[in-house]
């Protein structure tokens, strides 16, 4: 087996464009778009457990939180999907569960290159805190 | 285009730590790397695909575990998120979904909730309630999670 070893790897041709063969040897694809761009793992309020690619989560309200990226995005269309435990008297019911959203409270409903917006939702339509909300984003950086 | 031929890449200064281009700034290549996914087909118990996965562990209807071959640095620091394909027999949409969202959680919403750790992940599955009938857990045709973060 072959290695290469080395602190970083950048495209000849473009810097940020190095290709990859798949798995199964048919395509190539750009290496860079296969990677995650960020992710947050964070308690209700503003205690994060973990992240990278991310900086000042704000608690807006009641599942209600938004933060803001290190590197940017370079346009809005990158895709931010979640995931949340449930940890309240609510959530225990799988009658009406609870879910994560992307985009806040109307008001704010952020979703840009810099900040992502996101809501946690109770099904009986009540906003509601979890106690371990994890968002992450896949996309090109600025 | 140069190419370079390689099976393996490793960092010189840390061996985990290798710098990709990104845009016009840098990342870690590892952080962005998915170090775990599984696509289980909880109708038929069976796991069509898995990155990471020793076993996974159909506890009751809706509710899941998958065990990590190579367990995450943290039982926290790490990011969860899944989804699931809307149907339970492969032609037609689960019934409740139309109204009140198919999703799934990590976590367990009934059953015995297992304790957030680095050597596994635990999800549910649910549909949500509808005009004439309440959510509950469901076992969709194809049950997806995904987890990103730090290998020990």
């Amino acid at each position: 087996m072959s290695e290469i070893i080395t602190d970083k790897l950048t495209g000849k041709t473009a810097a940020g464009n190095v290709t990859i063969t798949s798995e199964g040897g048919a395509v190539t694809m750009q290496l860079q778009q296969g990677l995650a761009k960020s992710f947050i793992n964070h308690f209700e309020g503003t205690t994060v457990n973990g992240s990278f690619n991310v900086t000042s989560l704000v608690d807006n309200g009641t599942g209600d939180h938004e933060h803001s990226f290190v590197n940017n995005h370079n346009d809005i269309y990158y895709a931010a999907c979640g995931s949340i435990i449930g940890d309240s008297s609510t959530q225990t019911n799988t009658q009406t569960h609870s879910c994560v959203t992307a985009g806040n409270a109307p008001a704010t409903c952020h979703h840009n290159t810099s900040l992502v917006g996101y809501k946690t939702v109770h099904m009986s339509n009540v906003a509601n805190d979890h106690q371990m909300v994890q968002i992450i984003t896949h996309g090109d950086l600025a | 285009m140069s190419t370079v031929i390689t099976d393996n890449l490793t960092g010189k200064t840390a061996a985990g730590n290798v710098t990709i281009t990104a845009g016009s700034v840098t990342m870690k290549l590892q952080d962005g790397v998915t170090k775990f996914w599984t696509a289980y087909d909880a109708q038929t118990q069976t796991t069509d695909g898995s990155l990471n996965q020793s076993s996974l562990t159909d506890q009751q209807t809706g509710i899941f575990y998958s065990s990590f071959t190579s367990s995450f640095s943290s039982a926290t620091d790490k990011c969860s998120v899944g989804t699931a394909l809307n149907t339970t027999n492969g032609t037609s949409p689960i019934s409740g979904s139309t109204r009140a969202g198919l999703h799934v959680s990590v976590g367990a919403g009934t059953g015995t909730f297992r304790a957030i750790s680095a050597s596994e992940v635990q999800y549910g599955c649910y549909e949500g309630a509808a005009a004439t009938t309440n959510g509950d857990v469901v076992d969709a045709k194809g049950i997806y999670m995904t987890v990103t973060g730090d290998l020990a």
